[in-house]
């Protein structure tokens, strides 16, 4: 299985602090599950204003936890939300996106460790 | 405002906050508050910041909480020298006129880049703040100058009226 999350850009940021990446990706592993879960339950009640609302407040958490597809799926999730098109492709989208997520956060939680 | 001495960081976003935070620790010359909210910001002002990095959108502040639109008026009305850049994960052009035109300094989004791009904004600023420095000195001086001359021509004035001086001065 291909790899979801890449700490390049934190490298570099950090300057390749371990303490430092340790501290964002652990803030990330913390804030990423309630963010999933917001957004789950914000799908199911059709409240798109508050599904773009999250996906706009995660976006660049994913972008420096360097979750490429992650970051194209959101990017659409919140502009199809946002927009109210394509609103029947959000549930598969959103499906898609938690399996990425959650692969990657298994990945972070081994590169920390 | 001479110099930088203290930046706000106004974002709901903790993690965004702190990476912007550190980030900027490496000059020891600023001091750097971070507050999650507009309303928390502007109720310490008093702390006297030189630039507000604000986010765009309080989604997580909650449902009251203001935008960062609002929160930037509130500032440029009451401090109009407090420089304020916008942050947002946004990249619409619109919305960054939209901010330019409510007296944003710059608009940046937030990526990769975001951080190297706030530094800029803050040197950027520094060498304005200087460039203003110096514009400031050149015009206090010129007004100077004009004084001097001024009370030099009132004086010749005057000794020639007391007959002080003379158009024929007796030596010639």
């Amino acid at each position: 299985m291909d790899r979801q999350s890449d700490l390049t850009f934190l490298r570099t940021f950090t300057g390749g602090n371990p303490d430092k990446i340790k501290k964002y990706v652990s803030m990330f592993l913390q804030l990423c599950p309630t963010q999933l879960a917001t957004m789950s339950s914000q799908l199911t009640e059709q409240n798109y204003s508050g599904l773009r609302a999250t996906a706009h407040a995660l976006k660049p958490q994913i972008t420096y936890m360097g979750i490429r597809r992650g970051e194209e799926l959101i990017k659409t999730i919140e502009n199809n939300a946002g927009n109210n098109v394509e609103v029947e492709k959000l549930p598969s989208m959103l499906n898609e996106f938690q399996t990425v997520c959650n692969q990657a956060m298994d990945e972070l939680k081994l590169d920390i460790a | 405002m001479q110099h930088i001495k203290t930046i706000f960081i106004v974002d709901d976003d903790p993690t965004q906050a702190m990476m912007l935070q550190d980030y900027l620790s490496k000059y020891s010359t600023f001091s750097v508050h971070i507050f999650n909210s507009g309303e928390e910001s502007l109720k310490n002002f008093s702390l006297d910041p030189q630039i507000v990095f604000l986010d765009y959108n309080f989604d997580k502040a909650g449902k009251d909480a203001m935008n960062g639109v609002e929160i930037l008026k509130e500032i440029k009305a009451a401090h109009p020298k407090v420089e304020v850049v916008m942050f947002s994960g946004q990249d619409k052009i619109e919305v960054a006129v939209n901010t330019m035109k409510y007296g944003a300094f710059d608009y940046i989004v937030k990526s990769e880049s975001a951080f190297h791009r706030s530094e800029n904004v803050i040197f950027n600023l520094i060498k304005r703040m200087k460039l203003q420095g110096e514009a400031n000195m050149y015009k206090k001086l010129t007004i100077s100058f004009g004084i001097a001359l001024l009370a030099m021509v009132i004086l010749v004035i005057w000794l020639y009226k007391t007959g002080l001086i003379s158009k024929n001065p007796g030596w010639m």
